[in-house]
């Protein structure tokens, strides 16, 4: 895994890379400026069309303000001279005493002047009317009702109808309504309502601030309709298009004039609101008329402005990246100072310091900054938003807080579509690929399934032509595939069967060869230490101490016992037995003499007895050997093969011995058995040697010689056993003989074979011997 | 990062019309450069310990490794991490402030990066606890040694290469007489 090296910076530059990719940055720079360009001319023509309709709604409410003042002063001046004949100067005094009046009492001159009118003509003179009026204006005061109701009342009461009067005042005295009394109906409205006029007048202002506005508007209306007019035409048709020009033309030097523009803007846009909201705090000093509509214009219009640069200033800040505030903190404590400047001066002079402010600013924000200020300024100055402008306003302002919505809402929804459509994407692709690898998969199990199909067709293919090619060649019908499985199982069950059987037959072999090889050992070591002593035993018959111990010790007798193995086979070592012998024997040893009989039987050693004490059975049993080789040697000298032992008799015969096999099979057997010829013995001089190979080749019929079982040593004859097998051998014990086995019927088991050979033996044998399975 | 980096301009292009004049200026100023970094660079090595900083680190390389897709824990090597620690004076990628390096000190071994590193975002386990514990919060080797010495240095090459700069317009103005 390659781990990513930590670099540390530690010196900067600026390099080539930096500046293309500065450059690469102003490219895409200038075509958002032109985007932002044509975004602030269309904000602007919002401002712009707002402004026109405040300048023509002024204007027009300036104009209609002046005329309904001239109507009413006409209305009023020929008024006076019809009923009174009044003069030019009593017509101006009257204005005179109209206008002072109008602030006095708070009544705008318009009312005064009608009210007037009609006392004028109810009473047929000026002074009677105005001291009317007066009454009027403290009734109306005081009653709450208007001056021309009360007016009309009293004017209809000074004709001599006192209905209205009564209606419009229930509290006046029956009497006088009765009589008809003017003065005393004027008496009690001066007694009720005096001063009612100043009074509500003084705790007023509001409104007489009102009224001295709407003075100044008429003034203004007259004044300042046709600039309005030409101002709003000039903004259209040469403001606008020559701030989009202007962009165009100053693309290439924004960056360095609009560093700070946006903290400009937005600080200006700031600090007008807080100038608005500074004048709106003042407005309720000043007063109504002149505070309202010029601050009623400012905040309007500021928040217009606010309006526009919350649209402009996203596109401003995603160019640019503001770095100092510094310009901004300045153009706000200019501004601040702008504030007071209204504050003390007035709201002219507060405009001229704004006007002096931006032109302070750099030349190319000021032609912005200016001219979004210009526009606010002059529509201010024209009292362009007074009264019903603040709808004009409001509107513009809905309309650009609603363009910037849907400008927002349609980045939003085309934002959320775009990531719709990238999620939707997603989708799709991972189904496609999913389904793709479902495909693979199954393309491939088909493979698998196709060369399984195939191959087992091969196989069935081949096996079909096998068993057809067995059955051309062999004539065999072989079974049909359903039997399979019951013919193996059949033959692993015979199988089976014949594997315990040859189990068995095995152990039971092993555990005849087991007990013969314990004989051939027992025999063996019968003959050794047999040896082994005869060797020992010096001519005088004694053993030396040293013989004895190592006697002892190898053939683990005790002292007692070696020593009467000794005299034993000191006494049989000549293969004579006399009755000294025995009678030593017996009386060392305190034996019997059957007991005698049976140690020399034990030892193994063949002994010619003589003499009396041994009967002739025992006799016969010692020396059933001798009789044996003497029949041999006798034979030999004949230079004739000794005959085998007669055939076994039946088995009632006396003579013989019935018994059953280790196969389960009946044997006969002579008493005495035949003995195979006594092997010749070697004229040597190795006696020892002579009776070793004699006894080797007696009693040892599996004895080994050279170190192998040889059963040429055993067999000497031939005879004819049970079993139809015959054997036929040359002689002697102790040399390599060619024993012939002719097997005429079947031997189906080795064992079979042992068996029937051991009876071939036992029936061979002529002494009467039986062999002994068992260990001594 | 001090908030008042020094960033120099022109310095290839300095160098360049300078060595038509004044070859041995050249080769001052990039030895005064190339000095600073050294020292710097010593020092960092100077705090590669013959010891792990954990008992556990081992100092040999993993039997039959099997994090870090296969490589295994790097094992603890004095001489290997600071023969990972060099200085280079290539330009580097551009940020977004259009600056790129001229200077800076690199540490490129897997255990010098694990121990430089380690801790510095992600603050949880036994393994940060124990190291922040034993040795210094994350950035431990060459980050250490910048954070220290790189006002230092900065001043020193911005005065060498302030009076590279000089030297280049006396040599421009004698030129243009």
């Amino acid at each position: 895994m390659a781990t990513a090296a930590v670099i540390a910076r530690i010196l900067t530059q600026y390099s080539d890379k930096g500046s293309k990719a500065a450059q690469r940055d102003i490219a895409k720079l200038e075509k958002k400026i032109s985007a932002f360009g044509k975004k602030a001319v269309k904000s602007f023509a919002l401002a712009s069309a707002a402004t026109a309709a405040f300048a023509a709604k002024i204007g027009t409410d300036a104009v209609n303000a002046a005329i309904e003042d001239s109507k009413s002063q006409a209305i009023l001046a020929s008024n006076l001279r019809n009923v009174t004949g009044a003069t030019a100067e009593t017509i101006k005094s009257v204005e005179e005493y109209i206008n002072k009046q109008q602030m006095l009492a708070g009544v705008s001159d318009t009312e005064l002047r009608a009210s007037l009118s009609q006392l004028v003509v109810a009473t047929g003179d000026v002074t009677t009317a105005m001291n009317l009026q007066a009454v009027a204006l403290d009734t109306a005061a005081g009653s709450g009702k208007s001056l021309s109701i009360v007016s009309a009342a009293i004017a209809k009461a000074a004709a001599g109808n006192f209905t209205a009067l009564k209606k419009l005042i229930p509290a006046i005295d029956a009497n006088i309504i009765k009589n008809k009394d003017l003065a005393k109906a004027v008496q009690f409205l001066e007694r009720n309502y005096k001063g009612s006029a100043k009074i509500v007048g003084d705790t007023d202002p509001l409104n007489k601030l009102k009224l001295a506005y709407g003075e100044v508007l008429e003034t203004l209306g007259y004044a300042l309709l046709p600039v309005v007019i030409e101002f709003t035409s000039y903004i259209r048709t040469d403001v606008l298009p020559a701030i989009e020009e202007w962009v165009k033309l100053n693309e290439g030097k924004l960056q360095q004039s609009f560093e700070g523009v946006l903290t400009l803007l937005v600080g200006l846009t700031k600090n007008l609101l807080a100038i608005t909201q500074l004048l709106e705090k003042y407005k309720i000093i000043v007063g109504p008329i002149a505070t309202l509509a010029v601050f009623s214009g400012v905040i309007a219009q500021g928040k217009v402005l606010l309006a526009i640069m919350k649209v402009v200033t996203p596109a401003i800040s995603a160019v640019f990246t503001m770095k100092t505030l510094r310009n901004a903190k300045a153009l706000g404590s200019l501004l601040a100072y702008v504030g007071k400047v209204f504050k003390t001066g007035g709201i002219l002079a507060g405009f001229r310091s704004l006007l002096q402010l931006l032109s302070m600013v750099n030349p190319y924000v000021r032609g912005f900054t200016l001219l979004a200020a210009g526009i606010g300024l002059v529509a201010v100055g024209l009292n362009k938003v007074f009264g019903g402008s603040d709808d004009a306003s409001k509107k513009a302002e809905e309309r650009a807080q609603n363009a910037r919505n849907a400008t927002e809402h349609a980045a939003r929804a085309s934002e959320a579509a775009a990531a719709a459509a990238r999620a939707q994407a997603k989708i799709q692709a991972k189904l496609a690929a999913e389904e793709k690898k479902r495909e693979a998969e199954r393309i491939a199990a088909e493979k698998r399934r196709e060369a399984l199909e195939k191959k087992r067709a091969e196989i069935e293919a081949k096996t079909a032509a096998l068993k057809k090619r067995i059955e051309t060649t062999t004539g065999l019908k072989i079974t049909d595939a359903d039997e399979y499985e019951l013919i193996q199982l059949t033959a692993v069950e015979k199988l089976q069967q014949k594997q315990k059987e040859a189990d068995n037959s095995l152990a039971e072999r092993i555990k005849l060869r087991k007990e013969e090889l314990a004989v051939f050992n027992s025999l063996t070591a019968k003959t050794e230490q047999y040896l082994d002593f005869l060797k020992a035993i010096n001519t005088d018959g004694k053993l030396d101490d040293s013989e004895l111990v190592k006697l002892m010790s190898k053939w683990g007798l005790t002292k007692q016992e070696a020593q009467k193995y000794a005299d034993f086979v000191y006494a049989i070592g000549d293969r004579k037995l006399s009755d000294a012998e025995i009678e030593n024997l017996k009386g060392k040893w305190g034996l019997t003499t059957k007991e005698v009989v049976d140690y020399i039987t034990k030892i193994g050693a063949p002994v010619d007895a003589k003499g009396t004490i041994l009967s002739a059975g025992d006799i016969a049993a010692l020396g059933w050997r001798n009789a044996s080789a003497a029949l041999d040697a006798y034979y030999a000298k004949l230079g004739q093969t000794p005959p085998l032992p007669p055939p076994p008799s039946p088995p009632s015969s006396p003579g013989y011995i019935t018994g059953t096999g280790p196969d389960g099979r009946t044997i006969t057997v002579p008493k005495d058995f035949g003995l195979p010829p006594i092997p010749k013995v070697s004229s040597t001089s190795n006696y020892v040697q002579d009776l070793i190979d004699r006894e080797m080749g007696f009693d040892m019929p599996y004895m080994p010689t050279g170190g192998g079982l040889n059963y040429s040593d055993v067999f000497r004859g031939s005879s004819t056993l049970d079993n139809g097998m015959s054997l036929s051998s040359g002689s002697a014990f102790g040399s390599n003989q060619n024993i012939y086995v002719n097997v005429s019927g079947s031997v189906t088991t080795e064992q079979d074979l042992v068996q029937t050979i051991r009876q071939g033996l036992l029936q061979g044998q002529s002494s009467g011997y039986s062999l002994l399975l068992q260990e001594i | 990062m001090s908030k008042d980096a020094i960033v120099l301009t022109g310095v290839k292009e300095t160098l360049k019309a300078l060595e038509a004049f004044d070859k041995a200026a050249v080769k001052e100023f990039n030895k005064i450069i190339n000095k600073e970094l050294a020292t710097a660079k010593k020092e960092a090595q100077a705090d590669v310990s013959v010891e792990p900083p954990l008992s556990g680190w081992n100092t040999q390389p993993a039997a039959n490794p099997r994090s870090r897709g296969g490589a295994g824990w790097p094992a603890w090597d004095q001489s290997i991490i600071k023969s990972g620690i060099s200085v280079t004076r290539a330009q580097g990628k551009t940020r977004k402030d259009y600056t790129t390096s001229a200077g800076a000190i690199k540490n490129r071994s897997a255990a010098g990066v694990i121990y430089e590193l380690a801790g510095r975002k992600n603050k949880s386990g036994n393994f940060i606890k124990n190291l922040d514990k034993e040795t210094f919060k994350a950035s431990r080797l060459i980050w250490k040694v910048v954070d220290k010495r790189r006002d230092q240095i900065q001043k020193n090459v911005f005065a060498a290469f302030e009076d590279v700069k000089n030297k280049l317009q006396k040599n421009l103005n004698r030129s243009a007489e």
